[in-house]
Formats: structure tokens, C-alpha cells, sequence
């Protein structure tokens, strides 16, 4: 194919690099970068870098924040006692929003997966096993372990618990079910068997 | 179910065609390679979302085009229709499926099971001819289709198992990790591993218990002799002949479960050194035996006869389709792709004489030949014939 411009080739490239931006939407991307004001450029590019420079990981949960140690860890008004466990930062303000957990958090920033070359420690479990021998501190007596019901997130569960159990804390996991609002008789088969088997008494 | 009519555009070697069927029997003839078994491919596309035949989709889409349409009216007991269409772009390599004009999002969900259809062609002699594999998959799909639940611990079990062999090839090529996490993981892996395993080793035993007696029944209607199939779910790390013998289905989970770890255990070693998961039921075999008059059982895959093997294929078939129709309360579509040619006449004309026992039936074949012996058991209004010549319904 005609290369127009190595510049604009060199950002079509950097482009395709981001998750889920195939070729064809990082050329869209770019055309439309190129028809805007240059300081509508000038403010994105000025974010970019400022996510480098300003944004860091929190010394204790792994959450993204501007500061050492992020607002939820430095908060006195969370119970300590209890760290919730996700994948992403973005799942944090998922359970955020609920406004129901007052406990901490704890971002692995991935799962294990071999597949993808991502054993234990290519995620932030190190840091989380840190917390938790700093307990004479810290006195966590739950880890809720909040990943997603994926085969690779369930095999970090098992890893966690496995490791967090000689500890001596507390393992939980968040229960599988059938979504509020929606029917029994719509819901499918393989939710509806994970509601059963994860049942609960209720007398 | 019934299908009513199918409009393919671009597929094989079809340009555009519609195909409005009988809600008996389709009766599809004409030459090798004229474009036949193209037909029950496309019907295979739309209820079960990929080829029979196993090809790959850019196969399938016609020469000097970009994509493939194939678009089917289906129509259930009490006079529902149900639009399907199946689109396939070679660009951007993606099958996209609509359910009445919706996009489906989750076609497991919203499609697999739903437009049942058995589907029996020479291919399908790899059953007992071909390797353990062939045979897992007639039984898996057959079980899919009856339950979500287990073509979600069918997909787990995949998934952990590829999971697993990347573990121990990575630790094995030099990208290892220090030890307490490899084995942390790899135990964590192995638990995970057995808790599918059991999952679907205790559902493909109780299938099998329910689908011999639509075998046997199948099998004795289409032999004369007092042969006695038998087919033996054979596991690896499970012995699973005492339930057989006393008929009865496994409950224990814990028990398959302890069985697995403990073959795991056993054959860690193995694994590591070699790099690959050898325990689990994708190690796991179907053995089709037949004990003839002379009381001697023997397995097929090694003693019996092309003929025998056919029947066996046959009778499996059959059973198939009972099965669904009475586990989905659903009659599936019944394609037979030039089945007949490959069968001495005295069991063509059992096959026939039964074939109004089923649903809608598509069959393909190169002459006008077993007419005469269809209008013994159909009306003239109950039968269509298409004759097909260079992608073309011409008559
Ligand atoms: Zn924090």
C-alpha cells in the first residue's frame, strides 16, 4: 500500500497498540486528529503525558492515584479489617458506586493466565501478601475475593486462597447469581446452576 | 422443527438460490459435485453455527466473492417461525448470526440446541472408525445440545486444559517461575482441572446410560441378527465398570474427584518432563463392542466388518435423533447425505419403510432412484424433488 506519511503512519501505528483499536479504526482516529484545532490536540496530548507524570499506583492497594497512597487507603473512615480483591481499578468504582463496601482494596492489576505469559508474580499479588504480613499493623481479618467468574479468574482465586489460608485470615469470595430484576425463567441455564449450587439457608 | 425455506447467497458454489422445502421429505439429486451436500451444509451452518463437514468458513464462501449468506425459516410445532441468518465476511474473517432480525449476541444461548438436526453422511463412518476424539465429540455435542450447563463446563475444561499445557511448557522451555508459585499454580490449575473433569465425566456417563436404550432399540431394528451392541464409557483415571454392571449412574463427585488427584499425582512427573496434560477427559474413549451369536464380544474399531460399522453408525445416528427429539421435545431435521448408495438394497428399504417415522427429512442422493420406493410411504404432496446441476436448483 502507498505510504502517505510516515507521520501520520508512526501514529496509526502507536494507535493500533491500544486494546480493542484494529487498524482501520486507529486510520479513522487519526483523520480525525488531523482535521481538529491544534489545541484540541495539544490538550489530549498534554493528558496523555500527564497520566504518565502525574498518575501513579498507590503503595498500598495498587489503585491508580495522584497521590502516594490513594484516598481509600488514607481514609479513616474505612474498616480496615477488610480488603476486597479485584483485577482492574475500574472494577474498584464498579463496588464504589454501590456505596455498600467500606472496606479497603487490593488491585491485582490482571489475572493469571499462562496462556498470555502472566504467572503470580507479573500481577500485584507480592504487594498483597506484603499487607497481610504487616498485619500486626494492619489486623485485616477478611479478604474478599471479587474477580470475575472467567476460568482464569477462578484459578487466581484458588491461587489466593491457597496462599492466604496458612495465614490464618479469613477467605471469601462474592456469590454468582441471578441478576436483579430479571425472571428466573429468563435467566440461563448455566447462571441459573451457579444460583443453585451457590445457595444459601435461609431457616 | 421444520425448516422452511433456506436463500443462500454466495455460498459454495451457489450464486443466490432460495429453496422452499416440503415439510416431509426433500429428495435432492444430481451429480457429484454439483452442489448437494452444499445444501445440508449451509441447513448445518444455521441450526449449529458451524459446518458438519468440519470445513473452515472461507471455504465455504463462492470464488471471486468477499462473503457468505445463508438465510433459513424455520417453523415450530404450533406455527412459530423463526428467522435465521448467518453472515460471513472473509474480510473481516467474522460470522455474525440474526435471530428475527436481531443481532444474537450470545449464540450459545439464543441458538445452539434450539434448530436440532442430525446429520449422517459417509463422513460420519469417522465415528467408529476414526480416532477417540471423533467419538467425544459425536457424544458432546449430543450432550450440549440437551444442557447449557454442560457445554459451559465442556468450554471451562478446554479453556484450563490449554491453561495447563502453557504452564508446564513454559516452566519446561525456560520462561519458569520460582518454585513455590510453579507448584502454588500448577496445584491450583490441577484443582480447577478436576472439579470440570468430574463435572462432565458424571454427565457423560448418565448420557450414555440414557442414550443405549435409543441405541440398542435402533441397532436391533436395523439387523435381523442376534448380534448385542454395547457401548463402555472407558476413563483413564475412573473405573467405571462397577457402575455399569450394576446400571447405575455415578452421584459421587467427590469420589471422581479424589480418583483425579490422585492420577494427577501419579503422573505429575510425566507431565512436567514431557510438558503436557495427560490426565483428564480429553484422554477419555467411547468403545463400541458387539457380542455376536457365538458369544464372543469384540470391539469394533478393530474386528468388524465395513458393513458392521455401518449399521453401528447407523443405529448411532438414529438414536441421535431420538434422543433429541425426546430429551428437547423438539424433532430435529433428519439430513441424510447420499447415505443410501453406500447400503446393500435389503437395508435401504428397511431404512425407507421407517423413515416416515421421522420428522422432516433431507435427503441427497445422485439419481431419481429410490422414488419408486418413496411413493410407497409418501404422497405425492409429501415430497419434493430438486434436481441440482452446478449450483442451481433446476427442476
Ligand atoms: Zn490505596
Amino acid at each position: 500500500m502507498l505510504n502517505i506519511s510516515d507521520t501520520l503512519e508512526t501514529l496509526v501505528t502507536e494507535l493500533t497498540k491500544l486494546p480493542s483499536i484494529g487498524r482501520k479504526t486507529a486510520q479513522r482516529l487519526a483523520m480525525f486528529l488531523i482535521k481538529q484545532p491544534r489545541e484540541e490536540v495539544e490538550k489530549l496530548s498534554q493528558a496523555l503525558i500527564e497520566i504518565k507524570d502525574k498518575i501513579k499506583f498507590c503503595k498500598t492497594c495498587c489503585n491508580i492515584t495522584e497521590d502516594e497512597v490513594c484516598k481509600i487507603c488514607s481514609s479513616d473512615k474505612r474498616n480496615g479489617a477488610s480488603i476486597c480483591v479485584v483485577e482492574e481499578p475500574q472494577d474498584v468504582y464498579a463496588i464504589e458506586k454501590t456505596n455498600e463496601y467500606k472496606g479497603l482494596y487490593h488491585v491485582l492489576h490482571g489475572r493469571i493466565s499462562p496462556l498470555d505469559g502472566v504467572g503470580p508474580n507479573d500481577i500485584r499479588i507480592k504487594e498483597l501478601l506484603y499487607r497481610l504480613e504487616d498485619d500486626e499493623k494492619n489486623n485485616i481479618s477478611e479478604i474478599m475475593l471479587a474477580l470475575n467468574p472467567t476460568v482464569e479468574g477462578e484459578t487466581t482465586i484458588l491461587y489466593l486462597s491457597k496462599i492466604i489460608k496458612p495465614l490464618g485470615i479469613k477467605v471469601t469470595r462474592i456469590a454468582r447469581g441471578i441478576p436483579i430484576g430479571s425472571d428466573i425463567e429468563l435467566t440461563d441455564q448455566v447462571t441459573l446452576a451457579k444460583a443453585i449450587e451457590g445457595r444459601v439457608t435461609i431457616l | 422443527m421444520l425448516l422452511n425455506k433456506i436463500h443462500l447467497f454466495n455460498f459454495r458454489n451457489y450464486d443466490e438460490q432460495q429453496i422452499n422445502f416440503n415439510k416431509s421429505f426433500n429428495y435432492l439429486y444430481g451429480n457429484n459435485g454439483e452442489g448437494k451436500t452444499n445444501v445440508l451444509e449451509a441447513i448445518s451452518f444455521i441450526s449449529f453455527g458451524k459446518s458438519f463437514l468440519n470445513s473452515s468458513e472461507p471455504d465455504c464462501v463462492k470464488f471471486d466473492t468477499m462473503a457468505f449468506d445463508v438465510d433459513g425459516v424455520y417453523e415450530n410445532e404450533v406455527g412459530t417461525e423463526y428467522n435465521v441468518h448467518l453472515n460471513y465476511d472473509s474480510i473481516q474473517k467474522k460470522k455474525t448470526f440474526h435471530l428475527n432480525k436481531e443481532k444474537v449476541t450470545r449464540w450459545s444461548n439464543d441458538i445452539f440446541g434450539r434448530f436440532p438436526v442430525v446429520f449422517l453422511s459417509p463422513h460420519s463412518l469417522e465415528i467408529t472408525y476414526g480416532n477417540p476424539s471423533e467419538r467425544r465429540k459425536f457424544f458432546d455435542i449430543l450432550l450440549a445440545q440437551t444442557s447449557r450447563v454442560y457445554l459451559d463446563f465442556l468450554r471451562n475444561y478446554v479453556r484450563i486444559l490449554k491453561q495447563k499445557n502453557a504452564l508446564l511448557k513454559n516452566q519446561l522451555n525456560g520462561n519458569a517461575m520460582p518454585g513455590k508459585e510453579f507448584r502454588n499454580l500448577l496445584n491450583s490449575v490441577n484443582e480447577k482441572m478436576t472439579e470440570y473433569a468430574s463435572a462432565i465425566l458424571i454427565r457423560r456417563f448418565e448420557l450414555l446410560n440414557k442414550f443405549k436404550g435409543y441405541f440398542t432399540e435402533s441397532f436391533s431394528f436395523l439387523t435381523q441378527k442376534d448380534d448385542i451392541p454395547n457401548i463402555r464409557y472407558y476413563c483413564d483415571f475412573f473405573d467405571t465398570d462397577n457402575y455399569i454392571q450394576n446400571e447405575e449412574v455415578i452421584t459421587d463427585i467427590e469420589e471422581v474427584q479424589k480418583a483425579m488427584k490422585e492420577a494427577v499425582e501419579r503422573k505429575q512427573a510425566e507431565e512436567m518432563a514431557r510438558g503436557v496434560s495427560v490426565v483428564g477427559p480429553h484422554k477419555d474413549d467411547y468403545i463400541f463392542r458387539l457380542t455376536k451369536n457365538t458369544n464372543k464380544a469384540f470391539e469394533l474399531k478393530n474386528f468388524a466388518s465395513q458393513g458392521e460399522h455401518k449399521t453401528f453408525v447407523i443405529a448411532l445416528k438414529l438414536a441421535e435423533y431420538h434422543f433429541l427429539n425426546d430429551s428437547l421435545g423438539n424433532a430435529p431435521l433428519l439430513l441424510l447425505d447420499d447415505l443410501l448408495s453406500e447400503l446393500d438394497s435389503e437395508r435401504v428399504s428397511k431404512i425407507i419403510s421407517h423413515l416416515k417415522n421421522y420428522g422432516q427429512i433431507f435427503l441427497t442422493t445422485t439419481g431419481t432412484g429410490y422414488s419408486k420406493e418413496l411413493k410407497e410411504f409418501y404422497d405425492e404432496g409429501n415430497i419434493n424433488y430438486f434436481k441440482i446441476e452446478n449450483g442451481k436448483v433446476v427442476d
